[in-house]
Parts: C-alpha cells; sequence; structure tokens
C-alpha cells in the first residue's frame, strides 16, 4: 500500500483560483447558480434510485423498465 | 542557482490524451479539485520554447505529480510503437524529485497491481495507486493518495464526476473545440469543478438549513 500524503497546506482562496482560471464576476454569478441546480438534481436523483432500490414497486409510472 | 517558485497545491498530470482515457481523465480534475488541489496538464503550457523543457518546467513548478502509466502499450495503428511519453516525463520527474526531494513528490497510477512490475521492473519497491481503470477506482484513490481530514466522501465526488461529465459538450462548444484534452476544454472543466467543490464547500461551512 502506497503511504499517503497528509494534505496539511491551507487550501487556495476560490478568488485565488477563479482569477487564475480567468472567471469573471458574471461567469462565477451564472456558475454558482448551475452549480446549486447540478448538486440538487443529483441529489433528487440519487433518492429516487435508493428508494426503487429500497422498494421496486415504488418505480415512477413514467419510469419505464429499461430506465 | 534559484529555482522556481512551487505552487504548493499544483498537481502536475501525466496522462495519455486519448478518447478511452476520458472518463479517468474527468475524474482526475474533478477529484483533485474536490481535494483543494489544483491540476495541470503539459498541453496548457504555451508555445514557443521546445515542449521537452516546457513541460520540465511545468513539473518543476507542481508540488505533486501523478503518472498514471495504466495506457503505456502498443498503438493500434500502424506502425504498432509503444507510448514512451508518460514513462519519459516520469523519468525527469523521478530525477527532479531525487535532486529535489522537499519539493517535488511523485505518485504512480496504475489500473492492475503486477503491470509495473512486467513494464518497469526499475520501480520495484515503489507501490502504485490501483485504478482499476474505472472512475470510482481513481476518485478513491486520490482520496487515498492525498489525505485531507475534511475531505470529501468518494460518494459526493462521484456526484460531482457525473455532473462535470454531462458539461462535456458544452465545455466544447464554450472552448470552440472537440479536443477534451485541448488547453481551453481543460480549463473549462477545470472552471466546472472548482465551482462544485466551492459551493460544497460554502455549504458545509453554512451547516444545516433545517
Amino acid at each position: 500500500m502506497p503511504k499517503p500524503i497528509r494534505i496539511s497546506t491551507p487550501p487556495p482562496t476560490f478568488e485565488k483560483m477563479a482569477r487564475s482560471l480567468r472567471i469573471p464576476k458574471t461567469r462565477q454569478k451564472e456558475l454558482f447558480a448551475w452549480a446549486e441546480e447540478a448538486w440538487r438534481r443529483v441529489d433528487a436523483e440519487d433518492q429516487t434510485r435508493a428508494k426503487i432500490k429500497a422498494d421496486p414497486q415504488e418505480m415512477p409510472k413514467n419510469a419505464s423498465a429499461a430506465d | 542557482m534559484p529555482q522556481p517558485p512551487i505552487d504548493l497545491n499544483a498537481v502536475f498530470l501525466n496522462i495519455p490524451y486519448d478518447e478511452e482515457f476520458r472518463s479517468l481523465y474527468i475524474a482526475y480534475i474533478v477529484g483533485l479539485y474536490q481535494l483543494d488541489l489544483v491540476p495541470h496538464l503539459a498541453s496548457e503550457i504555451p508555445g514557443g520554447e521546445r515542449r521537452l523543457n516546457r513541460i520540465l518546467d511545468r513539473i518543476k513548478s507542481c508540488r505533486y505529480s501523478i503518472h498514471d502509466l495504466s495506457r503505456v502499450e502498443m498503438s493500434a495503428a500502424p506502425p504498432a510503437t509503444p507510448r514512451f511519453n508518460m514513462p519519459l516525463e516520469l523519468g525527469m520527474t523521478i530525477t527532479w524529485a531525487k535532486l529535489y526531494p522537499k519539493r517535488h513528490t511523485w505518485f504512480l497510477w496504475e489500473s492492475t497491481p503486477r503491470r509495473l512490475q512486467k513494464s518497469m521492473s526499475d520501480l520495484d519497491g515503489t507501490d502504485p495507486y490501483i485504478h482499476s481503470g474505472t472512475v470510482e477506482g481513481v476518485l478513491s484513490e486520490l482520496r487515498n493518495a492525498f489525505w485531507r481530514e475534511d475531505a470529501p466522501p468518494v460518494k459526493r465526488m462521484l456526484q460531482a464526476y457525473r455532473i462535470v461529465e454531462s458539461n462535456v459538450e458544452d465545455a466544447f462548444s464554450r472552448a470552440g473545440t472537440r479536443n477534451l484534452y485541448a488547453k481551453s476544454v481543460f480549463k473549462e472543466l477545470c472552471r466546472y469543478s472548482l465551482v462544485l467543490a466551492e459551493w460544497n464547500r460554502r455549504m458545509k461551512q453554512k451547516g444545516p438549513t433545517a
């Protein structure tokens, strides 16, 4: 088993990383709105999947067996 | 001779630039941002100077490097030729880290445990991280290699991967190219990955809202 490296250096600030990636303020706003929606969507998908796994009878009516 | 400053959170990715590697490439980018690290590629480096010099300069500026040798194999297109770029860059890195061990740490990654012993027996005694050719393998091994107390769970990292993967087409259209490894596409993938990681961090700081 390789030896892990313990990362203790504080992470660079978001502002610093956004500057190095050249993300202007307006794009940052867009990206945060996108991220919020994307996280919400994957959380919802995973919850649905978990429910179906726990109780296959609960499969939503619009979901086909091939899904 | 004075050495260039090192970026303590920077990780140089020595990986194959091919379509078959697509999902693992995205997993490396997403996973490193999830761990507050910043990936770098040779393709980011502007032209001008000799390519090898530019790659070495990039390696020297990064505190860490990952050398994924899982696709060191014969090319499919004739004439069948082994791919030597990754071992070459690994060799340069090993020399650099031998000279300046406090400035650089390198990691080897493979798809199966025994391949390395066969392909590079000189590296006997070096344990590679084994990703088994899967996204989950890359993410969980990244978490093992770069240990942070507050690292997100692999499940969350996998979700971030799914989000970025589903936005690759958008990255292509923003970058104006369908070359996944082009600097402009790489930067787009970095932007998505950074903001997803930052959004998580902010939510964690806020705590549960209910």
